[in-house]
């Protein structure tokens, strides 16, 4: 019977979570549309606070801050958005504009066409995307061959026969592709400066020559740590140490 | 006449198609004399020389020595939007060999593409003229004909690398000198020269020695700087004389008694020379020398300065810093500045004043450095320092300028910038554009950092297919007992076991073991059998299994070598009599054979 209280509390407590996540949301869409982006992102943040997410919820809380001017938090909310919904339009349009405002042009890598190809092929095959379907196609591999062991009239087992082998090389396709794209999830970590202008320097502590400056909103890849530093390397392959806290990890 | 219109295209495309680098090179002269200087030039222009850095120097192919650099200068305007950059390096030489010699083209590279220069053709002639046949044993050099000789004044004869020696040559002449000429200047190897200016008309001295009356002026004055350490040596210099000399001869012709009377004289050329002379270069001393030290000796003053300390970002500023005092002021080294990474900076500007008078090179060297800020806010220039040698005091100094603190303001928002990388064409879509609207309905609220693969539901769509593949296997495993299949497997296992049987029966073949020899030999027969026709091993009587062998069609032959194999197996196991090591061996492979050949017939 306690157990059983229990169970309740939590599931109820859960519940009260999810609702209010919605009524703080709400609240700051409110707020928005009042042009009181200030209190937006106050309510906004709250619902990060409570340990939830959502893909309208950076969205907005990128919005709130590129009318606030903080353009290095708003493109650090709208990459996060970006992360979790690769293909919403609004989301990539409302980056574009944040990205002009920053003051930094880096150059990208050298890109040719299979550079290009696998660009596409990642944005496409997004992790949210492939850890679906990838144990989907198992699956249905899988109920093939148990069709396959089962039925004995020899022109469906042929025809399963030929069609296992396509679905078998799609799987392991998908399932490289899942590999590196759940390697780099895990191991890869990427930025957005937020602070309006750091030095960044060639070893991790104050004393060090500065290398080169960055400014608020450019993207960085995080390679290494050491005490209140983090190393940066950014797309043309520049790299230097910054101060953690000038850094907002995506 | 095709030829010629083929370059005309060739050259007006050439024009048309700006190329992005263009590089060339020019001398002061293409004749010149052993030990004279030639100055070499390099320009690059066009779009790209902004880009470059200095280009390599050609081979001179021990033609000429290298004595220094005098700097780089450099043009940039805009035409049209379009930037366009003249860079020029200039360089000093001194012929060392006679000889006709090909300065080889200058190449320099840019995205992997080569540019070149031109080669030029120099005629490097022997010093003018010959060295003079004049005894040189006085240290102070006198000629011998005593009424007419060069003198040399040196200021130092010990001096440091890089410090200034000022060598006067004088002439002295107890006879009337119309006129001279420098034939030969002097040799310098080694030495970085600047010529003193000297008033055109010499100004005439009197002075006696020895008694005797002489008339003195002063012929060339020029400072020396060592470029390196060492003995070194300063050749003779040459001039042609004029001399007026009285006619001794009263009978003369009408002709010659006009032009060569006492008021005329004759005049009769004589050349005179002076001494070479020697001169020890000390290196510069290497203790207490500063970290930034790049060279330069003297005795010199540092100015830094800024236009500007108020400005809107992208407004250009000036840092000025000017170098001025007593040395080699054409080689002064670039002082060592460091300017924050928020400016965006061009190469410097060099100018030089160099004075000539008052037996010294002196003057000043400029550098302007066109600095852009490009973000607002508190922008600090750290001190310039510069360090010399000065050789009064032989110590080392080291001047710093006060650090500049420039405020940059916030300008017009700017979406081009001239020289800086603009927007690219996906960008300018979106340039003036605002943002799109919130949404306002959220989709599903998550954990925060939630990921499907991390969650139940993803192990699940992987484990449950398992789950059900095994439950297949199970299923079908029952149902191939059930028809029968079971029959299948064990007739093809049914060689592998006979085989097996046999090989254990081999390790027992000895008279001690023959009992379960034996034993074991029978097996393998009897197995094979029953496990080919799917039946009991213990419940196969001998009729049965021969009417088997019947409906399988097996050869009545080898169907009677195998009961009889068997009843000699059996009884052997019970009856040890007679029984040999040799009989054995036999019966073991009768077995197999019998094995071997049934397989087949199954």
């Amino acid at each position: 019977m306690k157990v059983h209280a229990f169970l309740w509390v939590i599931l109820l407590s859960g519940f009260l979570y999810a609702d209010q996540a919605e009524y703080l949301f709400e609240q700051g869409v409110e707020a928005y549309q009042q042009g009181d982006y200030g209190r937006a992102i106050e309510q906004f943040e709250s619902v990060l606070q409570h340990g939830k997410e959502s893909v309208a919820l950076y969205y907005n809380l990128g919005n709130a801050y590129f009318k606030t001017g903080a353009i290095g938090k708003s493109i650090l909310n709208y990459e996060r958005a970006h992360t979790l919904s690769p293909h919403d339009d609004d989301i990539s349009y409302n980056l574009q504009i944040a990205r002009l405002r920053v003051v930094d042009k880096i150059a990208g890598p050298e890109s040719d066409f299979f550079y290009r190809l696998w660009i596409t092929v990642k944005s496409t095959f997004s992790i949210h995307l492939l850890s679906i379907v990838t144990p989907l196609i198992f699956g249905f591999m899988i109920l093939l061959f148990i069709l396959y062991l089962l039925i004995k009239t020899r022109l469906i087992r042929a025809t399963l026969k030929w069609t296992l082998i396509p679905v078998t090389v799609t799987l392991v396709l998908f399932a490289a592709l899942f590999a590196v794209q759940l390697n780099a999830d895990i191991h890869d970590e990427y930025g957005i400066i937020i602070t309006e202008k750091v030095s960044i320097t060639s070893a991790p502590y104050e004393t060090s020559t500065e290398v080169f400056a960055l400014h608020e909103g450019v993207k960085v890849k995080i390679i290494d740590r050491s005490g209140d530093y983090v190393r940066l390397r950014l797309t043309d392959g520049k790299d230097g140490w910054a101060p953690a806290d000038a850094v907002a990890l995506i | 006449m095709k030829t010629w219109v083929y370059n005309f295209i060739l050259f007006l495309s050439s024009v048309l198609v700006a190329q992005p680098l263009t590089v060339s090179t020019t001398v002061d002269r293409t004749e010149l004399a052993v030990n004279q200087q030639l100055v070499f030039t390099i320009q690059l222009s066009g779009e790209a020389a902004q880009k470059v850095g200095q280009p390599d120097l050609p081979d001179m192919g021990g033609f000429l020595s290298f004595l220094g650099s005098g700097g780089t200068s450099q043009n940039i305007s805009f035409v049209n939007g379009k930037m366009s950059v003249t860079k020029s390096f200039t360089f000093y030489y001194l012929a060392v060999k006679e000889g006709t010699f090909t300065i080889p083209p200058v190449q320099v590279e840019h995205q992997n593409t080569p540019y070149r220069s031109k080669a030029i053709q120099l005629t490097i002639t022997k010093s003018s003229t010959p060295r003079q046949g004049t005894t040189t044993s006085q240290s102070q050099g006198t000629t011998n004909s005593g009424d007419l000789f060069i003198r040399t004044q040196i200021s130092k004869k010990k001096v440091y690398q890089g410090e200034p020696i000022l060598l006067t040559y004088q002439i002295y002449s107890a006879v009337s000198v119309s006129g001279y000429s420098i034939t030969k200047l002097p040799e310098t190897t080694g030495f970085w020269v600047e010529e003193l200016e000297t008033p055109q008309q010499p100004q005439v001295r009197q002075e006696v020695i020895n008694g005797r009356p002489f008339v003195t002026a002063d012929v060339r004055k020029i400072i020396a700087f060592a470029t390196s350490p060492g003995e070194k040596t300063i050749g003779p210099i040459v001039l042609q004389c004029e001399v007026r000399e009285q006619s001794r001869s009263r009978n003369r012709d009408i002709f010659d008694s006009f032009f060569d009377d006492g008021f005329f004289g004759r005049t009769v050329r004589r050349s005179v020379s002076s001494n070479p002379i020697d001169i020890e270069v000390m290196p510069l001393p290497t203790q207490n020398r500063p970290e930034g030290f790049s060279g330069a000796v003297g005795e010199y003053n540092l100015e830094a300065s800024v236009d500007k300390t108020e400005v809107d970002t992208d407004e250009a500023i000036t840092l000025k810093i000017t170098i001025s005092g007593i040395g080699n002021i054409r080689l002064l080294p670039k002082p060592k500045v460091i300017i924050p990474a928020d400016f965006e900076q061009y190469e410097p500007k060099e100018t030089e004043r160099i004075n000539r008078k008052d037996n010294t090179i002196s003057g000043s060297k400029t550098f302007e450095y066109v600095l852009v800020p490009r973000f607002p806010g508190t922008q600090r220039i750290k001190p310039v320092t510069f360090s010399f040698f000065n050789p009064k005091t032989r110590q080392y100094e080291t001047l710093t300028s006060p650090e500049t603190v420039i405020q940059v303001a916030k300008g017009q928002e700017q979406f081009v910038r001239p020289g800086g990388s603009g927007l690219s064409k996906e960008e300018v879509r979106y340039v003036g554009r605002d943002i799109r609207f919130i949404k306002l309905q959220s989709d599903r609220f998550q954990p925060l950092g939630y990921r499907f693969y991390n969650s139940f539901p993803f192990l699940a769509i992987l484990i449950v297919p398992l789950l059900l593949l095994g439950i297949a296997f199970l299923y079908k495993n029952h149902v191939d007992k059930l028809t029968g299949n079971e029959a299948y497997a064990r007739s093809r296992k049914a060689n592998a076991m006979a085989m097996r049987r046999l090989s254990r029966a081999k390790s027992l073949l000895h008279i001690d073991t023959q009992k379960e020899f034996y034993g074991e030999v029978s097996n393998a027969l009897a197995g094979f059998a029953a496990d080919k026709l799917n039946k009991s091993k213990a419940g196969l009587l001998s009729d049965e299994l021969e009417s088997e062998f019947k409906r399988h069609h097996i050869d009545s032959e080898l169907t009677s070598d195998y009961f009889s194999l068997i009843r000699e197996c059996d009884y052997r196991r019970f009856a040890p009599t007679g029984v040999t090591q040799e009989v054995m061996e036999q019966s073991y492979k009768q077995a197999k054979n019998v094995i071997i050949k049934l397989e087949k017939e199954f």
